[in-house]
């Protein structure tokens, strides 16, 4: 008769860790963060931060990199994502020895377990590094192993724009906005030839030290697939047979990579910051699930169901409420010159869902569960999305299996 | 399926007491009592919800017996007829202690085949995937139902009642 182990994850031992460590091939700082979260998980909960120790916290920090005179100001606090604590600030300083001047900051600081548990560092990395290719906040100091801040946290520039029209409604974290006609039109053209830009960008430069390169055929989608059975494993607290069911499918069909691209890994509506005047993108935001992978990831997270709608007509559903999925195929090739092989975006289909899942399902209720961060309440919430994704796992699987 | 009582309950607490309450208006007094009331009470179904389904049962045998002891002196044909259901009921639970445990574990045993059968190319892995897929589609249109309210549908109008949908499965289960 089958032995059942108990495992109670919520205390997880060394040996199980190890164990975790062992059956899933990440990367290394992929498996530093994870590590860390298991080893901090048992009574470790959120401690709540009040805005005068951010303030404290942040001066420290800027007074570790800058020795001229500066005054932080008017912090408040932010809201919009599922995972950062996020506080807006007014820096008053003279950068590069410039005349003094105001410029408005964030601060993103991880709560004591994240939604994505993530590196700062990486998240850094990546946005200095496409700054001169795409609009993105201004990054200016990292504090990836809490050294001023109770948790690990990044300053970058306050971005002007809004993730959805002023007079629109949508779901937590921008999900389901409807952008209207007007805006589609303006803004799909910049949300296209963006991700083109992004997916051409050379990889193996010193400034992104922190990511490891694919070098085998299949080493990314491994490392992918890996990363997510890997959280799922951590963290889910119900068995779902169907995540079963795909995350072993997954693992037995990876697909060769023919291109390495710089990945961002949450590319879609609600994570770009835009003028509602001028319809256009000023900002792309929440870079910390980026990584050097395979384009068809980019693309296939964006085909989500839960990140679009249906047109006016009730005819086509539209991917990220902007472009038909002829249009965006057809976009994607134009604007990167690069090809999409539908096999490989149907697995990378999978993927998507499947990741969304271990999100929402698995991360969001562990660490609700164990009070680890300051918007449980919204990951509740937000654990309720996986009934529809689930949904697209399972028809997803039907066409494979 | 998540969102259940006691983590919903524990979460909206946290919130309340670490986020909300602190932020209020001090000079606004009914907003203080009233929160003050909503924390109050949700901290009383919060620490009382793990044992209420022990205290239904409880309360179910107290009736059923002071209802059995009532019957030599002060009878009716509706109280033997519900105190048979209440013995029925008392005999079926006391059967099945844990639903949620075994629930677990049955999930955690199907989740482990399908892991197994998940790239099998022979005809019984074949047919034990399309199982799962199918028994998937059911239990997930439940699902859906039970959560449409937080507006995460593109098309809710296409999701049926939930009453409708746990009708339709004791149906099946009674024919």
């Amino acid at each position: 008769m089958k032995q059942a182990l108990f495992i109670d994850k919520n205390d997880p031992s060394e040996f199980w860790i190890e164990d975790i460590r062992g059956r899933f091939r990440v990367e290394r700082e992929v498996d530093k963060v994870l590590s860390k979260k298991l080893r901090t998980r048992k009574n470790c909960p959120y401690k709540a931060t009040s805005l005068e120790t951010l303030v404290s916290c942040t001066q420290a920090l800027i007074s570790a990199h800058y020795s001229e005179k500066f005054k932080v100001s008017a912090p408040r606090w932010l809201i919009g994502g599922a995972s950062k604590i996020q506080m807006a600030f007014n820096l008053n300083w003279s950068p590069g020895g410039n005349k003094n001047q105001i410029t408005e900051m964030v601060l993103r600081m991880e709560p004591a377990a994240s939604v994505c548990e993530t590196s700062r560092l990486r998240e850094f990395q990546l946005i200095k590094y496409v700054e001169e290719a795409i609009p993105v906040p201004t990054v200016y100091w990292e504090d990836s192993d809490a050294k001023y801040f109770p948790y690990p946290a990044l300053i970058c520039g306050f971005c002007q724009g809004v993730t959805k029209p002023t007079q629109s409604t949508s779901n937590v974290s921008g999900l389901g906005t409807n952008l209207g006609s007007h805006l589609r039109k303006g803004l799909s053209g910049e949300f296209m030839s963006h991700l083109a830009t992004l997916h051409n960008l050379p990889i193996d430069e010193p400034g992104l030290s922190a990511f490891d390169i694919p070098s085998a055929p299949q080493d990314a989608a491994r490392w992918n697939v890996d990363w997510w059975r890997r959280v799922w494993q951590e963290d889910s607290n119900q068995p779902v047979p169907l995540m079963d069911l795909a995350g072993g499918w997954m693992s037995a069909n990876l697909p060769d990579l023919d291109k390495a691209s710089l990945i961002h890994g949450d590319y879609r509506t609600g994570n770009f910051l835009f003028d509602e005047t001028t319809s256009t993108i000023t900002a792309w935001l929440d870079w910390e699930l980026g990584h050097i992978g395979d384009r068809h990831e980019d693309l296939a997270w964006a085909m989500s169901r839960a990140f679009g709608h249906m047109d006016e007509t009730d005819t086509d559903f539209l991917i990220c409420g902007l472009l038909s999925e002829n249009e965006f195929i057809t976009q994607y090739k134009v604007h990167s010159g690069l090809s999409i092989n539908l096999e490989t975006l149907h697995f990378y289909r999978i993927l998507a869902a499947y990741k969304a899942i271990v999100i929402v399902l698995g991360a969001g209720v562990r660490n609700a569960m164990n009070s680890k961060s300051h918007q449980d309440v919204l990951l509740v919430w937000l654990s309720g999305l996986a009934s529809v994704l689930l949904d697209d796992l399972r028809q997803l699987m039907s066409k494979v299996v | 399926m998540e969102i259940t009582l006691d983590l919903a309950l524990s979460t909206i607490l946290r919130s309340m007491t670490e986020v909300i309450l602190p932020a209020l208006d001090s000079s606004n007094k009914l907003a203080q009592e009233q929160s003050q009331l909503v924390v109050g009470l949700l901290t009383l179904l919060s620490n009382r919800e793990p044992d209420r389904l022990t205290y239904t049962l409880t309360e179910l045998e107290h009736y059923k017996d002071l209802a059995v002891k009532l019957n030599p002196f002060w009878s009716s044909d509706i109280l033997k007829s519900l105190t048979a259901t209440a013995e029925e009921l008392l005999d079926k639970a006391k059967g099945n202690p844990d639903t949620e445990v075994i629930l677990n574990k049955l999930r955690r045993e199907i989740a482990d085949i399908a892991g197994q059968v998940s790239d099998g190319t022979d005809k019984a892995a074949r047919e034990a995937r399309t199982l799962i897929l199918s028994a998937c589609s059911e239990q997930q249109l439940r699902e859906r139902s039970w959560l449409l309210m937080q507006g995460w549908e593109t098309d809710p109008s296409s999701i049926p009642e939930l009453s409708e949908l746990l009708r339709l499965r004791q149906d099946d289960l009674s024919t």
